[in-house]
């Protein structure tokens, strides 16, 4: 099987180290896992890349981190055909905006209207409740863990 | 928070020699404790098989942590230090972002981790300039990055009253931040409430911050990690009046929408608009006005409530001492005047290196020496900004390494230098133990008490060092 990919976009770099953890819970259950920043990965490759994990922030006023935003917008821009695609989703937000952990809900509507089957729930990760960004992300991705 | 300012003050004035303060420590540790750390003696060996180039980032706040993060990714190789001025890591991650934001101070997960795992090694309560000379550093290591920030609150250019109360907005965030007092050399520790009347003056993230935490109810400072001593000590309970004056329109000031949100929605405030058009348009116009619409009419309860008024094309011209009470004379675009009467002038417009000169950038440079953050970017930009900062920083010194634009001249980097400081420097796991400290100690409303004394920072740090020596 191919290494999953894990695809995040950050613009503080937390994403980024939710995306490190949730690889890392994956190697250790055995299943090859690869973090790669989404403005360097291709979407072109997303119908063929079997597995991927999506990662992403909200920002400002509900909105895609700078990073993520490209990623959308050629995805939207290809409409590939991404019915041999699984996917699952982790989000990362702060409830004290109404528009608490948009982002994963936009990109997960995207991928799904393009035929994307998505595994498990969304994760989300409160920064106000305090919790540990990594005691989260493993938590959720042991859950998905067992249906790659 | 120490920068450069604190390094001319100090020869300037003569205050406090070096010797007293790198002695923090020496003095109450046991004649036992290894000569340097441990992990700072083991990166000594390592330095002579790394074939590496050899980087010095000064200052660990985000922006010297993004650039290490993102070093550590151009270069797998580099031996790469951050050294910093106090016993504790993350600058204004740790004493700049508001107490009540945790979940922004939370990208200090990111970089412990980095130091955990990522081989880059953090030398803490060694000041450059001070405790070793910046060429000694220039010397020893192929890169040097500079990520000192920007110390000083900006002041106001206008002609004001010796005697007047005029407080900087980040001054004031440092110290319910529990910035150690004795840390900021040349000002004196804040002394007694604020007052019951304040005016701020900025139309910035930092101006909503101040006016939110010196008006927030108690209570809802739960779960933050405010120091409560300083927070007792500026407002033992929230001002009666806050005007926050700016020269800019509703629809172009600077504040994040989100945070204006955030303060508008604070239950014990009774907000009035000041110099704003019927013809505004806009989100903060549609948010404040729907605000005072909220507020009308509950005059009532108005005992209780800090009357908050935002000033728009609002200019200040001077500030004068009155009777006691600070007055700021402010104009707007139309040549009318008016004196704002207050006990005490908050001023909330940026940042800078120090009181002399303004913005005169510290002389520290270098054909291999580069400059990242607020220093270089004259205080502009939140975390994720200077992240892509740090980001382009970090790409740019990597390319002229690859390209031998760069000399990797074999300098000797960290082991060079580590013989040539004092013995009590922290490391990592001395971060660790402090953090754990703060951590404990905290109560059932705080998330951490944070430890506000450098002298016992340093021995709760070298404590864990002692603990370990016999390994």
């Amino acid at each position: 099987m191919t290494d999953v990919k894990i695809l995040f976009g950050t613009e503080s770099g937390n994403a980024e180290l939710i995306a490190d953890d949730i690889a890392e819970t994956f190697t250790n259950a055995g299943v090859a896992a690869e973090v790669v920043a989404m403005e360097d990965f291709d979407v072109a490759d997303l119908p063929g890349a079997g597995a991927v994990i999506v990662v992403t922030s909200t920002y400002g006023e509900g909105e895609l981190p700078a990073t993520t935003a490209p990623f959308q917008e050629a995805l939207l821009a290809a409409s590939p055909d991404l019915s041999q695609l699984r996917f699952a989703a982790f989000g990362l937000g702060d409830s004290t905006y109404v528009t608490y952990n948009n982002a994963i809900g936009i990109l997960t509507k995207d991928l799904s209207g393009l035929g994307a089957h998505q595994i498990g729930e969304i994760g989300r990760h409160d920064a106000v409740s305090g919790d540990s960004f990594t005691d989260v992300a493993v938590a959720w991705a042991k859950t998905i863990v067992d249906a790659l | 928070m120490y920068g450069l300012h604190h390094v001319l003050s100090q020869e300037r004035c003569g205050s406090q020699q070096p010797a007293d303060r790198a002695s923090i420590g020496l003095t109450v540790a046991p004649v036992s404790a290894p000569r340097i750390s441990r992990s700072h003696a083991v990166i000594a060996e390592q330095q002579a098989t790394q074939p590496g180039p050899t980087v010095a980032i000064i200052g660990s706040g985000p922006s010297g942590c993004y650039t290490a993060q993102f070093l550590r990714k151009e270069l797998p190789d580099a031996e790469i230090t951050i050294f910093e001025a106090l016993p504790v890591p993350y600058g204004l991650v740790r004493y700049g972002v508001a107490a009540d934001h945790q979940g922004t101070k939370a990208v200090a997960a990111q970089f412990d981790r980095m130091f955990d795992r990522a081989n880059i090694t953090f030398v803490g309560n060694t000041r450059i300039g001070v405790d070793i000379g910046f060429e000694a550093i220039t010397d020893a290591f192929d890169v040097v990055v500079v990520a000192t920030g920007l110390p000083r609150d900006r002041q106001l250019s206008i002609p004001s009253d010796g005697g007047a109360r005029i407080i900087g907005a980040g001054r004031i965030l440092r110290a319910l931040n529990g910035f150690p007092d004795d840390a900021a050399l040349g000002e004196e520790p804040l002394e007694g409430g604020l007052g019951d009347d304040l005016v701020v003056v900025g139309h910035g993230n930092v101006a909503i911050d101040v006016v939110r935490l010196l008006t927030k109810p108690a209570h809802h400072l739960s779960g933050s990690d405010i120091h409560d001593r300083a927070l007792e000590l500026l407002r033992p309970t929230p001002p009666k009046s806050l005007r926050i004056v700016g020269r800019s329109s509703a629809d172009n000031a600077k504040w994040d929408l989100a945070m204006l949100r955030e303060l508008c929605a604070l239950d014990n405030l009774s907000v009035r608009i000041d110099g704003l058009d019927e013809s505004t348009q806009g989100p903060v116009a549609d948010l404040l006005r729907d605000t005072v619409r909220g507020h009308d009419g509950s005059e009532a309860n108005a005992a209780d409530k800090t009357v908050v008024t935002f000033h728009f094309h609002t200019i200040p011209a001077a500030v004068r001492l009155e009777n006691a009470r600070t007055i700021l004379d402010v104009t707007n675009g139309l040549g009318e005047t008016a004196s704002l009467s207050a006990d005490a002038v908050i001023t909330a417009i940026g940042f800078c290196q120090g009181d002399e000169g303004g913005d005169e950038a510290p002389a520290w440079s270098g054909a291999h020496v580069f400059r990242v953050g607020w220093l270089e970017r004259g205080g502009r930009g939140n975390i994720a900004e200077n992240r892509k900062h740090a980001q382009m920083i970090a790409k740019s010194i990597a390319a002229d390494i690859n390209s031998g634009h760069l000399a990797h001249r074999g300098a000797g980097g960290l082991a060079t230098v580590l013989s040539q400081l004092h013995t009590s420097t922290v490391d990592f796991a001395g971060w660790q133990a402090i953090d754990d400290a703060e951590r404990r100690a905290a109560d059932e409303h705080r998330c951490r008490r944070k430890i506000t004394d450098l002298r016992e920072m340093v021995n709760i740090a070298l404590a864990g060092r002692t603990a370990n020596a016999g390994d």
